[in-house]
């Protein structure tokens, strides 16, 4: 087992028990964290899965109640880390 | 993931149902297996002090929050009275918190209670105390999405003591509420909520108010402690 996939697996483990029982915030600090150094795309699943559990449309809600805004700003990250990894890495 | 999310909403909650009865299932697990370890003896005395201090703090919310409901019934019996009258007529049921009300970015929770136990979207989501904490968003057949009442970014009408106002939610239980700087307003004053059948949402926990303004910003808060929250009462609005 290499270890970039210990750390990821651990990475993609801590995130999701974080924002089902802790903080969805940490978690989405968690898999920002993990998109500098890697594409990290299995954390777009946590994410998912975290709007799936607390995300509820609400019509007097704003855009705040209307978008799955986790899923979109890990994607979002997933995507404009690029750069910074590329730059990392070589 | 776009795709699971798009089928996901236009299917009315097909992979969102599975996944928040799975994590239902999980905290219930999770809180039997703590209770065990915890009789176990194997953190006696970490166990003890903990205990002591989850009893304290639970106590000093308990407190809070008769003072509160002490407070609300001078100032409105005869409201208080309704809402007796629906609370004992027992059209509804409590039901257990079933996810931490802190996690949520979208200030949302899930109870143990759903379409099976008759509760149904649109449901107000009450403390024992009788102060609304928020609605049912979401039923599934065992488990239901709870929209905290303070969630951020949700704007509701309410009555801060007799005085109209836009009460914003700001998450965590806590809400603001700009009031013109005339009107009296005092720390403690209990917030009620006419959409929600006049019932009480809040008290008033601080005011800032500032002379070069016209109006004061009242923070409102729930009397209660919403990590000690276990159970609550859903009933119909």
């Amino acid at each position: 087992m290499s270890r970039e996939f210990a750390l990821r697996s651990c990475a993609f483990i801590v995130a999701l028990i974080c924002g089902v029982f802790f903080s969805a915030w940490l978690a989405l600090c968690i898999m920002i964290v993990l998109f500098i150094r890697y594409a990290a795309w299995e954390a777009l699943f946590v994410a998912l899965a975290l709007d799936l559990v607390w995300f509820v449309p609400l019509e007097s809600g704003g855009l705040l109640h209307t978008v799955p805004f986790i899923a979109v700003i890990a994607a979002a990250a997933l995507w404009l880390l690029e750069p910074v990894r590329a730059e990392i890495l070589h | 993931m776009a795709a699971l999310l798009a089928i996901d909403i236009s299917t009315g909650g097909i992979l969102r149902a599975p996944l928040r009865a799975m994590l239902v299932r999980v905290s219930s697990g999770m809180n039997a297996i703590g209770i065990r370890i915890g009789e176990s003896g194997y953190f006696a005395s970490k166990r003890s002090l903990a205990r002591e201090n989850a009893r304290l703090e639970a106590e000093i919310a308990q407190l809070n929050e008769r003072d509160a409901a002490r407070d609300s019934l001078e100032r409105e019996n005869e409201m208080l009275r309704a809402l007796t009258r629906v609370v004992g007529s027992g059209a509804g049921i409590s039901a257990p918190v079933r996810s931490s009300l802190g996690a949520s970015p979208y200030g949302t929770f899930l109870v143990g209670a759903g379409r099976a136990e008759g509760v149904s979207e649109g449901n107000i989501v009450l403390t024992g105390a009788g102060f609304v904490v928020g609605t049912v968003a979401e039923v599934h057949e065992h488990t239901a999405a709870i929209a905290m009442l303070f969630a951020p970014g949700i704007t509701i009408e309410a009555l801060v003591g007799d005085i109209p106002a836009a009460v914003e939610g700001q998450g965590g239980g806590n809400a603001r509420a700009q009031i013109p700087r005339a009107a009296i307003v005092t720390e403690g004053m209990t917030v009620s909520a006419p959409g929600y059948g006049g019932r009480h949402i809040g008290v008033v926990g601080k005011i800032d108010s500032d002379a070069a303004r016209s109006e004061q910003t009242a923070y409102i808060s729930l009397p209660i402690n919403l990590s000690s929250l276990m159970f609550v009462y859903i009933a119909p609005l």
